[in-house]
């Protein structure tokens, strides 16, 4: 049987202004490469992987060229197409050491109306990518799932209400992009590609079972 | 009387001198060398620009002294820390939730308990009343 379906992947962040919300870049790479590039990399690369294996995914990126969204304007863009899934991608950054794979969800505390259900796909979209990182990299960690006010995964902008809310939300940090063996690992070690093809096909995977 | 009136006096004088080494010891000094402790001071070829998220970030960790700390991490708090408790993402919210423990410790090491109590309960790090993002 087909997987039917319609997933909206926003890769964050882009352009050079910061637009409700959303800063046109955060983590920066060793190496220089922008946490920006990054989203709008492995989202297309997901997109590429959700049409060959999936065809029958409707699959729509919130941005599919360097620029920048507001927050509201991200969630829109799944409530305007009646989106099943609402995955936002970014790359975090801080110390330079600190390590791992994590996602995020609205707490139920702040009205989630399909809380469990954000969570569910959350678990599962985490846990494939740190698998995937992991078979490449004993180093990362896994930092779960947790849950804080995130404007872009608003059920009112996701086109949620406690009535009706077919749109599961969350948001995914692939890893620490400042981290040298990070940026090995992604953009500048001769596997990068392979890689990041792996942490795409993981995310299109969690996305197919999601939607099966 | 007379022979104990020098011991007397030497026994105060040295009571007077633990006394004010002890006070010192345990006072910090606002102009004390701030070292901050979850955050790294970066490299100046590699700092981001001021006014954004990282590059206030790491403006606020290099500063000089406590005081110059408190004015810092204050700061970047009053820029990134969202009114309405919308963050924009997990790099988001780890910057502003390290800013308020640097903030919270050298209130402390500059002895103001009330101040670092208060940010101690809006960090909330045991979640002892459900904090969940919002401040």
């Amino acid at each position: 049987m087909a997987i039917k379906g319609i997933a909206v992947i926003d890769p964050g962040h882009g352009g050079t202004a910061n637009m409700g919300g959303s800063d046109a870049n955060h983590a920066v790479s060793p190496s220089g490469v922008l946490e920006k590039n990054m989203t709008l990399r492995i989202a297309t690369l997901v997109q590429g992987a959700l049409a060959a294996t999936a065809p029958e995914v409707t699959v729509i990126l919130t941005r599919s060229t360097d620029t920048n969204l507001t927050l509201e304007q991200r969630a829109n863009v799944a409530r305007d197409n009646h989106a099943d899934l609402f995955l936002s991608i970014h790359f975090n950054g801080f110390n330079g050491a600190a390590r791992g794979v994590e996602a995020w969800v609205r707490p139920k505390a702040d009205g989630n109306v399909n809380f469990d259900d954000d969570k569910s796909f959350a678990e599962r979209v985490q846990k494939v990518v740190f698998a995937a990182i992991k078979a490449r990299d004993p180093n990362t960690k896994d930092r779960g799932v947790k849950d804080m006010k995130l404007g872009v995964l608003t059920d009112a902008h996701l086109g949620n209400t406690a009535a009706n809310h077919p749109c599961r939300a969350c948001l995914l940090e692939i890893e620490f992009i400042d981290v040298l063996a990070v940026d090995q690992l992604l953009n500048t070690g001769p596997n990068a590609a392979v890689v990041c093809e792996e942490i795409a096909g993981a995310i299109e995977d969690a996305m197919v079972a999601e939607l099966s | 009387m007379s022979r104990l009136s020098p011991r007397l006096t030497f026994s105060a004088l040295l009571i007077a001198f633990f006394s004010v080494a002890c006070s010192s010891a345990s006072k910090v000094s606002v102009e004390t060398n701030y070292v901050p402790v979850l955050s790294t001071r970066a490299h100046p070829a590699t700092r981001a620009a001021r006014g954004t998220l990282k590059g206030d970030f790491e403006w606020a960790a290099d500063s000089f002294s406590l005081n110059e700390a408190v004015f810092r991490w204050g700061k970047f708090l009053k820029a990134h820390d969202p009114h309405d408790g919308e963050y924009g993402d997990g790099f988001h919210k780890l910057h502003v939730d390290a800013a308020k423990y640097e903030l919270m410790r050298v209130y402390y090491l500059l002895g103001r308990i009330d101040d670092g109590d208060r940010l101690l309960k809006q960090i909330d790090p045991l979640t002892l009343d459900h904090y969940r993002g919002t401040k």
